[in-house]
């Protein structure tokens, strides 16, 4: 496999972060009483005592880049893995976009490759000039490996510790070489999570376990309806109860300031506040708030269905791309195939409610809490108490899962401004149904796929219409690459006026694209006689034409890399999906087969499903997942995220529907908003294709095939397609 | 306000809260032991369980009062070695871990009544106990692992 | 439908000694252990916030009601995800536990009260 982005050598001319850190490199005060004599970056200190200091500068929510981020620095290093300590930085502005930039995307080992890489070797490169110095040799003839630069003709070696000092007192190189592949010892080895131990002892701090002195606790009741406002409260009766320490209205005033946008900004509210958790739960049971009136439209289930209907005959709101002209070819065409596919709202549920302590005092407002973006969330609460970005100091810890909720600021603006308020630090701690009925959702959407058919059911043009809301559009940030250009081409929105607010979750936008498109092609591949995954590679190999650019200019991506890394990439993991059906059938496996793949990012994953229907009780006995992600930089922690996908996968075609009545979610816990649990966790088998491309992202990319892969199987053993997530009944299933 | 001396990992801690007040909220808010979390609060997702009298419970159902007078484990009552620990330890099972402490809890229990538990068992047993990261076949694995290395 | 559950509720003495389903007893248990007992008590009668399930009249009262409450929830109480056979399963133990004796409900009758509590009014 050629190795695309494993350039040898770096000038560092350009990177100036690199210089841009603790020059010269003396160490500060403080890490001088510890002995930190070599500081070369933000992220790295090294002491006398051998002890490699790293900072992780992004947010750890279980997907493992704790320990990924560090292991690529170690192995860049050469440090010895056993010595490294790995800490989480408080945000600052100082680390930049570049190395605390957003946690999310599956991006944070693919972003973060070539920066920890540079550094790493930055720091390697001193390390040997200091070695050789004090060996009086010549650094060509020495390495580093397992936390020493060893002299390879004399075998010497000196351990990092007794270098820090010296190493300090190095140029700065100009040029730096990287490592190997070849020569890697910790990228591509099962290294536990990090974690492990804390977590097991019950001692991992997450938001939720922040005490801090003289802090009181938030329970806030919010406008059930975004933009509603608090009319009036019954605040005597509540501040009457024992343990409640007050109460008060909690507006969004970011609103004011900038209209456009509510997405990620706070509900309107009335918060109890008290001495514990559950005294402020209960007293904001006991809460009644009159909320100001609200025009209702799409405020219950029928209407979005009448929205959705109703956008059917609308012209398109915009263009995503053309190629070709395929209004034309639709005008004259004399055979279609037409269908469309529903994603429904979905809520993330993740264990941990949302939850954040803020301290505000005159000069400084310090906050505990957990961000996938700081950045973005500091200036959005800074707008609301008009602050800059610089007066926060932000304490970002581990978090029990987040999967594209902790990318938005409300509950972190709710304690600041509640803190501003009372004049104390506050604790503001969601229940779970404020976390499943107050939240913002995975979008409902519908694709439309039509094709125009020709002599043998070749292609003639290939129409996709999106039905969505205008907020779900600015997700397209994460717009999945189409990888079947094989035919004209035209993908177009059409906007529906949603009125829930909606976020990023798991796999984002993946998710509707992989359900319309990968049950379509199988569909296709059905009407015209074809086999699934025959049918898939006749497609991916007969490319036509793959678009420079969109259309409108309104997306950034990059369609060089679709041809030159993901149709690839799709086509070897079609392959290996044909080989283990292959090996099925050959096995006399009886249970019934169904295949998808997709892509999120650069990393392609497909899945074989295997599933039986016995009096339409389904089954899925087995999922296979095939990956392409590049080189896998933790074989352990890679696997625990494709299983875990799976799971979440499952859950969404399962059971997940957030549903409204008069503007308001339905459901409230875990009991109406049901996901798996173990008793209907299938076997589930995780292969890799090697692959020694750059790192590009594990969390999400296993979400998007288990849908279309298990609704695939369902038709071919049953001949009834399901068009629409949540399947109904699973033990009594409901088929079309 | 009542006052109610509980006994907690083999130790006498005495807390002041109104009775009815879940023994999750003493544990956490009082108590400082924050090893046991809250997830839904209606005895749903297990996140909070802790053993009373060695009988797992849903920590956010049960108040306070009625604890009086039991033996409780919490997570931070199990021994680092624990073969439960250990095969968590081994298999890597958690992810974000939030809801682990209270899988592991569930765990100890079923293997303390069911030495060898079958897969249907472990799912009887385990199926209070919610995981969004997906852990679910690492738990199950690393109950059989625990349970051969409890035997042997 | 609602009528033939009547005779299934009643109180059967000494049915203990045929009672073939110690296993299907401990399995009701290990369900009972992981869905109710947190509220409902290892004694079955119940905590400070909770109601007792352990007295003749609820227990007698409330095999169809018990099927309502476990799929369909009530204000006080949340539904729970059971499988057919575990709701027999609990149903059958906590029939027969704290000095409590009924004659074995089979998981058909469970199947059956299911469509009827379907429909049913959500109990307070």
């Amino acid at each position: 496999m050629k190795r695309r982005f494993f350039i040898q050598s770096v000038s560092l001319g350009s990177s100036g972060f690199v210089l841009g850190a603790n020059l010269p490199f003396l160490g500060s005060n403080d890490s001088l009483e510890k002995k930190m004599v070599f500081e070369p970056n933000l992220l790295m200190s090294l002491g006398e005592d051998g002890i490699v200091r790293f900072k992780y500068t992004r947010h750890e929510m279980g997907q493992g880049s704790f320990t990924g981020l560090a292991m690529i620095f170690a192995e860049e290093l050469g440090a010895d893995w056993n010595k490294m300590e790995v800490s989480q930085a408080d945000y600052d502005e100082k680390y930049g976009n570049r190395l605390y930039g957003n946690t999310g995307g599956s991006g944070t080992v693919r972003r973060m490759w070539e920066p920890l890489r540079e550094l790493a070797a930055t720091a390697r490169t001193m390390l040997i000039s200091a070695a050789a110095e004090k060996m009086n040799v010549s650094t060509k003839e020495c390495f580093a490996d397992k936390g020493m630069v060893i002299h390879k003709p004399s075998k010497r070696s000196i351990p990092f510790g007794e270098l820090a000092s010296l190493a300090s007192h190095q140029e700065v190189p100009k040029t730096i070489t990287f490592k190997d592949v070849s020569d890697y010892n910790i990228i591509g080895t099962p290294k536990k999570n990090l974690n492990q131990d804390k977590i097991l002892e019950g001692k991992l701090q997450y938001s939720m376990d922040v005490a801090v002195d003289n802090m009181v606790y938030a329970c806030i009741v919010r406008a059930p309806i975004m933009g509603l406002d608090v009319n009036s409260f019954n605040a005597d009766e509540i501040k009457n109860l024992e343990g409640v320490v007050d109460v008060v209205q909690v507006s969004n005033r970011l609103k004011e300031v900038d209209e456009s946008d509510t997405k990620t900004s706070m509900r309107n509210g009335v918060a109890v506040i008290a001495k514990d958790t559950w005294t402020a739960f209960e007293a904001a049971k006991n809460l009644k708030v009159e909320w100001t009136d609200s025009p209702l439209e799409n405020g219950n289930m029928e209407s979005i269905e009448n929205d959705l209907s109703m956008a059917k005959g609308n012209s398109a709101t915009y263009t995503i791309f053309e190629t070709g002209n395929v209004v034309d070819e639709f005008k004259n065409t004399t055979r279609t195939f037409s269908r469309t596919y529903r994603n429904p709202f979905q809520a993330h549920a993740l264990m941990e409610p949302m939850c954040a302590t803020a301290d505000y005092k005159e000069d400084r407002c310090e906050i505990w809490s957990s961000t996938q973006h700081p950045n973005r969330i500091l200036q959005r609460t800074g707008i609301v108490i008009d602050k800059p970005i610089s007066f926060f100091l932000l304490h970002n810890l581990p978090c029990g899962g987040s999967f594209g909720r902790r990318f938005y600021d409300d509950f972190i603006t709710e304690a600041v401004v509640l803190s501003k308020m009372l004049k104390r630090p506050v604790k503001v701690v969601w229940n779970r149904k404020d976390e499943i009925a107050t939240s913002g959702y995975h979008a409902l959407q519908e694709e439309e796929h039509t094709v125009s058919l020709g002599e043998k059911g070749k292609i003639l043009a290939w129409r996709l219409r999106e039905y969505m809301s205008a907020q779900t559009e600015e997700l397209q940030w994460a717009f999945p690459f189409q990888i079947y250009y094989n035919t004209q081409r035209l993908q177009e929105v059409v906007q529906v006026p949603f009125r829930l607010p909606i976020m990023a979750w798991r796999s984002v936008q993946a998710h509707p694209h992989a359900l319309g498109l990968e049950s379509f092609v199988d569909e296709l591949a059905k009407y015209l006689g074809k086999d699934p995954l025959d049918y898939r590679l006749e497609l991916l190999e007969n490319q036509i034409e793959i678009p420079k650019s969109f259309g409108e200019k309104r997306f950034e991506v990059n369609f060089n890399s679709v041809k030159e890394i993901l149709v690839p990439r799709a086509i070897r993991v079609f392959k290996e999906l044909n080989r283990l059906k292959n090996q099925y059938v050959a096995s006399n496996g009886e249970n019934t087969l169904g295949f998808a793949g997709h892509s999120f990012g650069p990393t392609f994953a497909g899945q074989m499903a295997e599933i039986s229907l016995e009096n339409n009780k389904l089954q899925v006995h087995k999922i296979t997942c095939v990956v392409d992600c590049g080189l896998v930089i933790n074989p352990q922690l890679a696997a625990n995220q494709i299983e875990g996908s799976i799971i979440w996968g499952l859950s969404a075609l399962y059971y997940n529907n957030i549903t409204l009545k008069e503007g308001k979610v339905e459901q409230q816990n875990f009991h109406d908003y049901k996901v798996l649990r173990i008793d209907k966790s299938p076997e589930i088998e995780v292969i890799f294709l090697k692959n020694e491309d750059a790192p590009s992202g594990i969390g999400e990319p296993g979400v998007p095939p288990v849908a279309p892969a298990i609704l695939n199987a369902i038709c071919k053993a049953t001949g009834k397609r399901i068009r629409k997530l949540p399947i109904i009944g699973i033990d009594n299933l409901e088929l079309a | 306000m009542p006052r109610f001396t509980l006994n907690i990992n083999d130790r006498e801690y005495t807390v002041e809260a109104p009775e009815k007040m879940p023994i999750l909220w003493a544990l956490r808010d009082k108590l400082n032991l924050t090893g046991s979390k809250f997830g839904c609060g209606i005895g749903q997702c297990g996140a909070c369980t802790i053993h009373a009298d060695g009988t797992p419970i849903r920590g956010c159902c049960v108040p306070i009062k009625a604890l009086e007078g039991k033996v409780l484990r919490t997570i931070e009552g199990i021994s680092v070695e624990h073969p439960v620990k250990e095969s968590w330890r081994k298999l890597d099972v958690a992810q974000c871990g939030y809801c682990q402490t209270g899988q592991i809890m569930s765990a100890v229990a079923l293997l303390d009544r069911k030495p060898e538990p079958t897969e249907e068992e472990i799912n009887r047993a385990m199926k209070g106990n919610i995981c969004r990261c997906g852990t679910y076949n690492r738990i199950k694995n690393a109950i059989m692992e625990a349970s051969k290395n409890r035997i042997a | 439908m609602r009528y033939i559950l009547i005779p299934l509720l009643f109180l059967v003495f000494g049915c203990k000694e045929n009672y073939q389903l110690t296993e299907a007893y401990d399995r009701g248990k290990e369900v009972y252990i992981t869905n109710c007992i947190s509220c409902h008590g290892s004694n079955g009668a119940g905590n400070l916030l909770y109601p007792p399930i352990n007295s003749r009249i609820a227990n007698a009262m409330t095999l169809e009601r018990a099927v309502s409450l476990i799929l369909q929830g009530s204000q006080n109480m949340p539904s729970v995800d059971l499988t057919d056979q575990e709701i027999t399963d609990v149903l059958n133990y906590i029939q027969n536990s704290w000095g409590l004796e009924a004659e074995i409900i089979p998981i058909d009758s469970i199947i059956s009260f299911k469509s009827i509590s379907k429909n049913a009014a959500i109990y307070p």
